[in-house]
């Protein structure tokens, strides 16, 4: 080793001076600026929280008996946000119902088929449709979508639930995909092998040893897209139709309707400061954290869990 | 540039030769035995890298196949050819032909199922599901329709030959990755036995076990060769000297020489495989 390395006992020495020069404070630094931005991160989301709660904790006060009405009228002092959330839940349950079992198919094909200019290609296609701003999705919804669900339907207005919910469906699926087919991919190879070797279809594969294997983080993934649909404002705003009812019946998806987002995006900067109307917004925006980090949380531990098993 | 030396490079141009059948077959006696497999001509790839280059021979049915050479020389690739599990392989091609029990399978319109029913196959690392030891060996048998009690003789009886009965019979539900990595290979084994293949292929079956288990394994391929053709890889001359019929010697991905037990072990092979099995020492 020192033959390789001729160095002078002294040079060997003013080397490791240096060495512990350098690196030492330079470590503990990281160590202190990382340790700083985590608390300033934790804080920020405590600041957060503290500052809705704050301002909507005065709104439970002063609407408190219309609160969990379905009825939504500032200029009568109504503030109902039954059908913001509802609006909310059904847009996301629809749009998760479509984009989830598409999604999983598809990362399927794309991770089983096992050629790699399929998954070259894909994946750089769903980057692509997850770099296009949801503006954009929202134009192509209010251009297009939304005219074609009302003539197959034959409605006055194409913006209505179910025209979000497809919106929000093809704005989830690049997430969906890639994520799941990060599960599928990365179920180990001589799973797959000894399955097939013991002479298995491949849906009995798939069936048997990938949907198992890959099921914590498939599962993780559905809730990290939940976030995501949950959370769009611009695109839904823009085809939900913005009507603060709940539908007649209650799963008339060819009705327009209201999401947490789209009322906060339509209205947060018309409402006063301080007014009743600005702190129920403010309470429905508290809501959407909670209900956001409640599903980030619950996705952390089922990709943990599902990391841990194998 | 020192003078070709002829005697050499005949000698290297006879071992490139496919003339190796044809001694195999003398070797083998007057009548030779079915073939179980036939190479004709067989090339791999992965990607650019040629890992098995016009490989020819002939593999007898119901006699023990040992596979040797040093790492890294295609054997496993072979092997992993036979029942086409390489084809998953991204980049991976193959020329030439290989016939298991008369289905071709270079034809697409062979169906690998059917064919990988009656190839059972025991990878070089043990690898089982994160399911109960019985779930295990039935693993194989989804979408048979059979009953509890056929079920239950299946894992008993496949157990039993693969020497495991003993150790799991009393924990047959719990994981079978609770099993040590010696256990293991031996289910992997019987989950191989369960489906009834009617050709064996095994990558070195005791690289991964202690000398116990290892022997156990061997004395158990013994007694499998009466109904299963079985074809393994070992790196262990004295094993391959103690169990193997045939001998199938590959060095950089050329199938150098094969033939019996007795014939690799004499005086008659070509210098290179003798080198190998007697010295362990190979120029390729
Ligand atoms: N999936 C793969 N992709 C690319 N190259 C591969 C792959 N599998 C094997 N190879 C290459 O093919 C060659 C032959 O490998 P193989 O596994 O058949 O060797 P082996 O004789 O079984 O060796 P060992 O005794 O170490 O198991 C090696 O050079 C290896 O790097
Ligand atoms: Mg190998």
């Amino acid at each position: 080793m020192h033959l390789s390395h001729p160095k002078t006992p002294t040079a060997h020495a003013s080397h490791l001076e240096f060495h512990k020069l350098r690196t030492l404070p330079s470590r503990s630094f990281i160590y202190s600026y990382a340790t700083l931005s985590a608390l300033t991160a934790t804080l920020l989301v405590v600041l957060i929280l503290g500052l809705l709660a704050y301002q909507s904790g005065s709104a439970i006060f002063e609407a408190n008996d219309s609160l969990l009405g379905s009825v939504w009228s500032p200029a009568k002092n109504q503030y109902g946000i039954l059908p913001m959330l509802y609006g909310s839940l059904i847009v996301m349950v629809l749009a998760m119902g479509l984009a989830l079992p598409i999604g999983i198919l598809t990362a399927l094909y794309i991770s089983e088929t096992r050629s790699e200019t399929v998954r070259r290609l894909s994946k750089t296609m769903l980057e692509i449709l997850a770099g296009i701003p949801s503006i954009v999705y929202g134009l192509i919804g209010v251009a297009f979508l939304s005219l074609w669900v009302a003539d197959i339907f034959y409605l006055q207005t194409g913006r209505v639930i179910l025209t979000a919910s497809l919106l929000l469906a093809i704005m989830i699926l690049p997430t969906i995909i890639t994520l799941t087919e990060d599960a599928f991919s990365n179920v180990a190879t001589p799973y797959r092998e000894n399955a097939y070797a013991l002479g298995l279809y491949r849906f009995e594969v798939i069936k048997e040893v990938i949907l198992p294997q890959a099921k914590g983080d498939v599962i993780g993934a559905a809730f990290l897209a939940l976030g995501r649909a949950l959370g769009e404002t611009m695109a839904v705003m823009l085809v939900i139709g913005s009507l603060d009812r709940i539908p007649t019946p209650a799963y008339n998806i060819l009705s327009s309707a209201q999401t947490i987002t789209s009322k906060l995006g339509r209205e947060i900067a018309e409402s006063a400061f301080g007014s009743t109307h600005f702190n129920v917004l403010v309470l429905m925006s508290l809501i959407l954290v909670v209900i956001t980090l409640s599903l980030t949380g619950l996705a952390h531990i089922l990709f943990k869990s599902a990391g841990s098993n194998d | 540039m020192p003078a070709v030396n002829l005697k050499t490079l005949a000698k290297e141009f006879n071992y490139a030769m496919p003339q190796t059948s044809k001694s195999y077959l003398k070797l083998v006696g007057e009548k030779p035995a079915e073939t179980a497999i036939k190479a004709e001509n067989f090339s791999a790839w992965f990607g650019e890298n040629c890992v098995l280059s016009g490989v020819t021979t002939q593999i007898a049915k119901g006699r023990i196949t040992c596979i040797v050479g040093p790492s890294g020389s295609g054997k496993s690739t072979f092997l992993r050819s036979i029942n086409r599990i390489n084809d998953s392989v991204p980049r991976y091609k193959m020329h030439g032909s290989l016939s298991v029990e008369g289905l071709d399978l270079d034809k697409k319109t062979s169906s690998l199922t059917q064919l990988r029913a009656q190839v059972g196959m025991v990878f070089q690392k043990p690898c089982v599901f994160p399911r109960s030891i019985k779930e295990n060996v039935l693993f194989g048998l989804r979408g048979h329709k059979i009953s509890r009690t056929e079920k239950d003789q299946i894992v008993e009886q496949s157990l039993k030959s693969a020497a495991l009965w003993n150790e799991v019979h009393l924990r047959l539900d719990q994981s079978a990755t609770t099993l040590s990595l010696g256990q293991q290979q031996r289910l992997c084994i019987a989950r191989a036995l369960a489906v009834k293949p009617k050709i064996l292929l095994l990558d070195e079956p005791t690289a991964s076990v202690d000398p116990v288990s290892g022997r156990s394994i061997e004395s158990l391929i013994l007694k499998l060769k009466h109904d299963y053709t079985i074809i393994m890889v070992t790196h262990d001359i004295r094993q391959t000297k103690r169990i193997a019929d045939d001998i199938m010697f590959f060095c950089s991905g050329a199938l150098i020489e094969c033939g019996t037990n007795e014939f690799m072990f004499s005086k008659e092979c070509s210098e290179q495989s003798r080198l190998y099995l007697d010295e362990a020492f190979c120029e390729c």
